[in-house]
C-alpha cells in the first residue's frame, strides 16, 4: 500500500508541478510511519527465535545541502513477535532510537552524490512477556558511535535514489540479563549485586564498552526521494540489525525490516 | 548497461550479503521433539540451576536415570510426567515446570469432565501439567487469620501501605504483614515505627508471606537497625560450568528515617518463603531480634524463568543465599523458639502469646 501510495505522489509530482519551484537545499522536519518485519533471539533467556510484524514510526529534522547531510531523526519499531517453535510464547518488541547524523560530501566530481560521516546513536530494544514474572523484560540500551556512508542518484529532477549504511564502530552497551538472571552480568561478576530497586538500572555504570567482534551494529537503508516545491516524500526500505554478545553463547541478534513513507516539510 | 543499473544491481548485492548475515548470525531455533526438549529442559539445569550442591542432586546421574524413557513416539503428558518428576527432585518451590498453556481446549475439557466430582487435593497435577513443589506439605500451619483479628486486631487498627499495625494492652507493638507484593516504603515504616516508639517491643507477624519484592524485605528490615548489618551472601551463577558462581556479600544498612532498636519478635511459620526469607536473614544478625514460631518455607535463591521450545512454562533458582553464620537458608529456618499453635483452642494465638511473654521480660 505504502508503494501504491508513493507511485501515485510520484507521478503527480512528475508531472504535475513546475521544475523551477523545487529547492534541493532545504532545512526540513520529517514524519514518517510504515510497517516491517522483525525478529530477536536472546540466546541467554531461550534458543528460540521470536518473530513477527511490526510498525514503524519516525519523527526528526534535518538539513539537506549540496555539500553535506545533517539529520535528527527520534524512531520507534513496534510488534507483537511469536516464537517461531510454538503456538504459546509471544513478547512485545520495541526498538527505539534516536540518530544524529552529519555527513559531507566526498569525491564531488562524482557523477553520484557521495556522502560520509559520523552517526550518534541512543538506541533501546526492550521486550515484555506478560506470562513470565522475574523475566517478563528484557532491555538493552546502546550509546553507539556509526560511520555512515551514502550514496545518492538524481534520477530526474525531482526523483533522486538513495542507498545508505552506518555501521557500529564502538558502543556503550548495558544489558540487563545476565548469563542467568535478570540483572546485568558485570553486576553479578563484580559481586554488587543488592536487593534495593534501582542498582540493576545504572546505565552507565554497569554498561560497557563494545567494539567490533563482540558488537555488530548495522543500519543499511535504500530510498526513493520524491522532491516537491514545499515537501519531500520518501519511500525508504531500512534493515536495522544489532548483535552482541557479552558472554560466551549468550549474543542477542535483534532485527527489523522497515517499509516506511515519510513526509518531509520544508521550512 | 549504464550507471543505473549497475548502481542498482550494486545495491541490491550489498543488501542480499547484508540480510545474509542476519541469518548467519541467529542460532537455528531448538529441535521440537521430545528427545530435543527433554536435552534443552536438562541441560537448561544442568548450566543455571544454583544449587545442585546444597539440595545433594546429581543432575546428571537424574539425566541418565530418565533419558532412555524419552523417544519421540510417547505423548506429550508422558514427556511431562518425567519432566515434571526430575523438577521436583529438587525440593525447590522457586522451581516449576508448567505446560498448562499447551493443553488443548479439548484436552482441558476431557481433564476436567474426568476429575469434575474428585477432591481438588486427590487430583495428580501433572495431569493438568503443573510441576510445582509443595513447600506447606507436612508441616502444621501456624496461623488461624480469623483468631488472630478477632483476638489481637480488635481494638484501634491502623494501616501503611500493606501493614497493619496497632498496640496491645500490654504496650506491645503488633505489625501484621502477609504480602511482600504490597509496597512497603521508608515512609510508611516511619509511619508505623513512629505511631509505636513508646512500646516494650514489637511484635513483626508475617506468617503466611509468601514473599514478592526482596527490597522491601530490605527497606523493612534496614528500620530496626541503627549500624551496618552483613547479613550473608547471595551466590549467583554466572556461567554455565558447574563452579561458575560469584557471590554478592549484602549488607543493611540503617535507614534514614525512624529506627527502632528495642526488643522486636518476628512470628514465623513455613509459608514464610521468598521476599520473607530475604527479611529473615536479614534481621537474623540483629541482636534485639528473636524468631518465634514455626520452620520457615525457605526460598532465598533468585528465579529465572523462560519458556522451552515447545512453550512449556519453567522457571528455576539462579541463585542462593547463605547466611551470615554459613547457612543455606533455601529449605527453611528453624526460628529461636519453636511454638506450635493450638487449632483447637481459638481464643488464642499461641504464638503472639509466647512472642509478648519474650517481650515483657
Amino acid at each position: 500500500m505504502l508503494l501504491s501510495i508513493f507511485l501515485g505522489l510520484t507521478s503527480a509530482g512528475t508531472y504535475g508541478q513546475d521544475v523551477d519551484d523545487i529547492d534541493t537545499k532545504f532545512w526540513g522536519i520529517h514524519i514518517g510511519a510504515g510497517t516491517g518485519f522483525s525478529s530477536i533471539q536472546e540466546l541467554k533467556t531461550s534458543g528460540v527465535i521470536f518473530s513477527g510484524l511490526s510498525t514503524n514510526y519516525r519523527l526528526g529534522f534535518g538539513k539537506r545541502a549540496e555539500r553535506s547531510r545533517f539529520e535528527f531523526d527520534i524512531s520507534l519499531t513496534t510488534g507483537e513477535m511469536k516464537a517461531q517453535t510454538n503456538e504459546i510464547s509471544s513478547e512485545n518488541k520495541f526498538n527505539a532510537r534516536l540518530n544524529i547524523a552529519y555527513l559531507r560530501r566526498i569525491a564531488p566530481e562524482s557523477g553520484l552524490k557521495w556522502y560520509l560521516g559520523p552517526v550518534l546513536e541512543v538506541q533501546g530494544i526492550f521486550t515484555d512477556n506478560a506470562d513470565l514474572s522475574n523475566n517478563s523484560s528484557y532491555l538493552l540500551y546502546n550509546n553507539t558511535l556509526s560511520v555512515k556512508g551514502q550514496v545518492e542518484k538524481q534520477i530526474n529532477n525531482r526523483l533522486s535514489l538513495t542507498y545508505s549504511l552506518a555501521t557500529g564502530i564502538v558502543g556503550m552497551v548495558y544489558e540487563r540479563q545476565s548469563f542467568a538472571f535478570s540483572a546485568p552480568q558485570e553486576l553479578l561478576e563484580s559481586g554488587q549485586y543488592n536487593n534495593r530497586a534501582g542498582e540493576q538500572t545504572r546505565l552507565y555504570k554497569h554498561g560497557k564498552m563494545a567494539t567490533l567482534g563482540k558488537y555488530y551494529r548495522f543500519i543499511s537503508g535504500l530510498s526513493l526521494n520524491l522532491n516537491r516545491s514545499k515537501s519531500m516524500w520518501r519511500l525508504s526500505y531500512n534493515w536495522d540489525f544489532l548483535r552482541y554478545r557479552q558472554i560466551s553463547k549468550g549474543a542477542i541478534t535483534a532485527t527489523d525490516h522497515n517499509v516506511t513513507l515519510t513526509y518531509i516539510f520544508k521550512v | 548497461m549504464n550507471k543505473i543499473n549497475i548502481c542498482i544491481i550494486a545495491i541490491f548485492m550489498l543488501l542480499s550479503t547484508l540480510i545474509s548475515c542476519e541469518f548467519a548470525a541467529m542460532e537455528a531455533n531448538p529441535g521440537k521433539d521430545h528427545v530435543s526438549i527433554f536435552n534443552e529442559f536438562w541441560e537448561l539445569f544442568n548450566t543455571k540451576y544454583a544449587m545442585f550442591d546444597a539440595k545433594g542432586v546429581d543432575w546428571t546421574a537424574v539425566y541418565n536415570d530418565n533419558r532412555d524413557l524419552i523417544d519421540n513416539t510417547i505423548s506429550d503428558d508422558s514427556l511431562f510426567r518425567v519432566m515434571g518428576r526430575m523438577v521436583l527432585l529438587l525440593k525447590d518451590g522457586h522451581t516449576s515446570l508448567n505446560g498448562f498453556n499447551s493443553l488443548s481446549s479439548e484436552e482441558f475439557s476431557a481433564i476436567t469432565e474426568k476429575y469434575d466430582e474428585k477432591d481438588p487435593s486427590e487430583i495428580d497435577p501433572f495431569v493438568f501439567r503443573d510441576a510445582s513443589f509443595s513447600i506447606l506439605e507436612g508441616f502444621p500451619e501456624n496461623l488461624d487469620t480469623t483468631v488472630v483479628k478477632e483476638k489481637y486486631l480488635n481494638g484501634k487498627v491502623d494501616t501503611a501501605e500493606g501493614m497493619t499495625y496497632t498496640t496491645l494492652d500490654d504496650n506491645i507493638g503488633y505489625i501484621v504483614y502477609r504480602d511482600f507484593l504490597q509496597p512497603v516504603s521508608d515512609e510508611s515504616m516511619d509511619l508505623v515505627l513512629r505511631a509505636l516508639a513508646n512500646t516494650k517491643g514489637i511484635i513483626l507477624d508475617v506468617r503466611g508471606n509468601q514473599g514478592g519484592s526482596p527490597a522491601f524485605a530490605e527497606i523493612m528490615a534496614s528500620h530496626f537497625t541503627d549500624k551496618p548489618v552483613k547479613t550473608g551472601f547471595e551466590r549467583f551463577k554466572t556461567g554455565p560450568g558447574p563452579n561458575d558462581f560469584k557471590d554478592s556479600p549484602i549488607t543493611i544498612h540503617p535507614a534514614k528515617g525512624e529506627l527502632y532498636t528495642k526488643p522486636v519478635a518476628v512470628l514465623t511459620n513455613r509459608a514464610c518463603y521468598s521476599a520473607t526469607t530475604t527479611l529473615i536473614y536479614s534481621m537474623n544478625p540483629m541482636p534485639h531480634v528473636t524468631f518465634i514460631g514455626g520452620r520457615t518455607g525457605g526460598g532465598s535463591g533468585s528465579v529465572a524463568d523462560g519458556h522451552l521450545a515447545n512453550g512449556w512454562q519453567y522457571s528455576l533458582s539462579v541463585s542462593e543465599f547463605i547466611d551470615h553464620e554459613g547457612r543455606h537458608l533455601d529449605d527453611g529456618f528453624d526460628p529461636d523458639i519453636m511454638v506450635n499453635l493450638n487449632e483447637k483452642d481459638k481464643s488464642r494465638d499461641e504464638i503472639i502469646e509466647r512472642a509478648r511473654s519474650e517481650l515483657r521480660k
